[in-house]
């Protein structure tokens, strides 16, 4: 049974090269270009593992990953956050709103593939 | 009577003044050696008229028709000759100082050679005692050479135009807080000034400022001030001679203003940059790593070197981001009391493989296991990896050395290399942003040119300094200090942090020094043990009762509180409440009878702007 993952990110570029990766890695991939459409597509998918932007119109990464934590239905889905910010206090809100991970930009695909294996492994 | 007239002709010929005798028409009869500073022999003037040597532009200025309208009383003498100042024909000798132009006898209109002459003179009056009316029989004078003083009042006069005609605000105060000079700019912007004084909101500082500059070797400071939605910065400077305190005022509104667009222009650059780059770096490892399909040797060849320079673009994006925090003061160091001996073991070993694969060698100097430093040991980290990686980059054979020193106050660090050096003229540059020296050609690692700056801001941050040696064709040593780990330091840093933060926000804070009465006795009847008990106690009642800032237990039995936007009225209400509730608490606690605690209070910036001042103050005040 492939793991499913869902991304939701803004930029398509960025979930074209993202599916690619994955799927060639043995996972099916789903996608949403916002919160409020990624928070639908939880429900209706069920995804087993979520990589979340955090700047995108509407609602942000932290707020999306707030309401799916403090859910019991969802707060088992493992969130990994995809970031572009180089802030110091990402560490910080990420924690604050119960992240499973955090992956920055640029990354390297090995160690995010690393991360999601170790986090579906622990379900 | 001839020793008399040998003195007088003595003293006549020694004095530096030109000492005349005119007749009662106005020419010379007599004139001392001094006359040779006009280029004339004292012979050669007798008979000449006094005019003569006077510049023909001021010869009016001191004739009879200008000076007289001052005196009353009748002047004869009239005989067509240049009229020149005359005395009055009282009995009274009259001295008037007269400023001309007295000029060389090689004057010429195309060659102006004078001096500035003040003239002193007084009338010669014939002495039969007879006459019914004295009758001028001449004058005597003297001529004083005043052109250094006339250069030094035009020069004074000149200066003073400056502060005048300065569109920025100028303010000289005295010691005491008064308000000596406004210039024109300064009444007009800050119209308060004068009647506010130190009380105006620019000079808010006033007291802290002096006392820094009275006792500190710094010439002059630079603050800053906000009031009326404006941001000034004001360059203060300390005359010790005057006792007087110049501040030059100007509006950088704008310019904060630019520099914060700036710094989040760099932010929001920063992230826009990542995505595109983190899209094009996965899109190429994707053909790369053969998932779209096999690629042959020159398809690969050319995707890596893509891709390498995209990680290099990403450092380069890194190291702006660090650079602009680093200079706009954003940087939140998160100091401990670290081992610098321990960073520059572990930061070494990093380069262990590839020192060792470009055939050098790398020598660690250590004087002892342990030197403590209050510092981020990231940044110290990230320092110690650019100068090693520098010296890396930069040598071909022979060695790289890293030592490890402490040196009175301070831990001395040193990275030293026996490479390509670096010539004297770039070494002043060496610290500047985007500059790159002996950039090789071929492949490697390409800097960004900003981790020298970087390296440097971080130490600076630290109160430690960073300075540079080479020799081109021998190596390069650069050496960096941090201040040693003290408890004192790590407490003056911390309240130091806390004085920012009181800035920032433009609020007081205030330090309250709190002990037990007669600490010493107190031990030595109960014994350490219940001291202890009692001090723990009181803590327990500050934090409850004030939840201050900062609590630092300096000295044993001493508790140091800090209080965030506290003036001196709320730190006196503090002390009372905090009396009372301690005294409260040992009650209920059954504590030894009689135990009271002694506070002492300090305000920022009312008793002084130095942390370690303000320490002392609190700790007199108990």
């Amino acid at each position: 049974m492939k793991n499913k993952i869902l991304i939701i990110e803004d930029e398509i570029d960025q979930i074209m090269v993202l599916k690619t990766r994955l799927e060639a890695n043995g996972y099916k991939v789903i996608s949403a270009t916002n919160g409020h459409d990624g928070l639908k597509t939880v429900e209706k998918e069920r995804p087993n593992l979520i990589l979340l932007d955090i700047v995108m119109p509407g609602l942000n990464g932290y707020e999306v990953c707030k309401r799916l934590k403090s859910d019991d239905a969802y707060k088992k889905i493992p969130i990994v956050i995809v970031s572009a910010s180089g802030e110091k206090q990402l560490e910080e809100k990420c924690n604050r709103v119960g992240v499973d991970g955090i992956i920055q930009k640029p990354y390297e695909s090995e160690s995010m593939l690393r991360m999601m294996k170790d986090l579906l492994g622990k379900q | 009577m001839e020793d008399i007239c040998l003195k007088y002709r003595i003293l006549l010929e020694t004095i530096p003044d030109i000492v005349y005798e005119l007749d009662k028409d106005g020419h010379f009869t007599f004139v001392n050696s001094a006359i040779q500073v006009l280029g004339y022999e004292p012979g050669e003037l007798i008979g000449i008229h006094f005019a003569s040597i006077i510049h023909p532009e001021d010869v009016n200025d001191i004739s009879r028709d200008r000076v007289l309208p001052h005196f009353r009383g009748k002047v004869t003498g009239d005989n067509g000759s240049p009229k020149l100042f005359d005395e009055r024909r009282t009995k009274r000798r009259m001295t008037m100082n007269l400023v001309a132009r007295v000029i060389h006898k090689e004057w010429t209109r195309d060659n102006e050679k004078f001096i500035y002459g003040e003239l002193h003179s007084s009338g010669k009056w014939s002495m039969d005692v007879n006459e019914k009316e004295k009758e001028l029989v001449g004058s005597i004078g003297i001529i004083r050479d005043i052109t250094q003083r006339k250069n030094a009042e035009a020069e004074i006069a000149r200066l003073a135009m400056f502060p005048e005609l300065n569109p920025n605000a100028v303010v000289e105060l005295d010691v005491d807080g008064n308000v000596t000079y406004l210039n024109p700019a300064a009444k007009t912007r800050f119209s308060d000034l004068y009647s506010l004084g130190i009380r105006h909101p620019l000079l808010r500082d006033f007291a802290v400022i002096l006392a820094e500059l009275q006792q500190g070797e710094k010439a002059y400071t630079v603050r800053e001030a906000g009031f009326n939605r404006r941001t000034y910065e004001m360059h203060i400077s300390y005359i010790p001679k005057a006792r007087r305190l110049r501040v030059y005022v100007s509006d950088i509104t704008e310019r904060k203003e630019i520099e914060n667009l700036k710094d989040e222009f760099i932010s929001t650059v920063s992230h826009e940059l990542r995505t595109p780059l983190s899209i094009s770096k996965e899109g190429i490892s994707l053909v790369l790593d053969r998932i779209t399909g096999d690629i042959n040797e020159k398809q690969e060849k050319i995707l890596k070197t893509a891709k390498s320079n995209m990680d290099r673009l990403a450092r380069i994006i890194n190291s702006l981001l660090d650079i602009s925090k680093i200079e706009s003061g954003k940087v939140e160091l998160k100091r401990a009391r670290v081992n610098l001996v321990d960073l520059v073991r572990r930061t070494a070993s990093n380069f262990e493989n590839a020192v060792k694969d470009k055939g050098l060698k790398l020598e660690l100097f250590e004087e002892s296991d342990t030197i403590d430093v209050y510092a981020d040991a990231d940044g110290i980290v990230s320092v110690l990896t650019n100068l090693i990686g520098n010296s890396l980059k930069f040598t071909q054979e022979g060695r790289l050395s890293v030592s490890v020193s402490a040196d009175g106050s301070r831990a001395v660090c040193t990275v030293a290399d026996t490479g390509i050096g670096i010539s004297a003229e770039d070494i002043p540059h060496l610290f500047d942003k985007f500059r790159q020296f002996g950039r090789t050609a071929g492949a490697g690692d390409k800097g960004t040119g900003l981790g020298l700056s970087i390296a440097k801001g971080l130490v600076d941050m630290h109160g430690g300094n960073m300075r540079a040696e080479s020799t081109p064709g021998k190596g390069t040593s650069i050496t960096f200090s941090l201040p040693l780990y003290s408890d004192e330091l790590k407490t003056v840093e911390k309240i130091r942090a806390n004085v920012r933060e009181a800035n920032l926000n433009e609020q007081k804070l205030s330090l309250l020094m709190v002990t037990v009465r007669d600490i010493q006795t107190f031990e030595e009847r109960f014994g350490a043990a219940e001291l202890e008990k009692i001090l723990s106690g009181i803590e327990e009642v500050i934090m409850e009762t004030i939840r201050p800032s900062d609590m630092i237990l300096e000295k044993p039995g001493e508790i140091l509180i800090v209080v965030n936007n506290c003036n001196a009225r709320c730190a006196e209400s503090i002390k009372r409440r905090l009396a009372a509730a301690v005294e409260e608490r040992m009650e209920v606690k059954n504590a030894p009878a009689g135990v009271s605690i002694l506070v002492g209070v300090a305000t920022y910036p009312d008793d002084g702007g130095d942390v370690k001042s303000l320490i002392s103050k609190a700790r007199r005040n108990i």
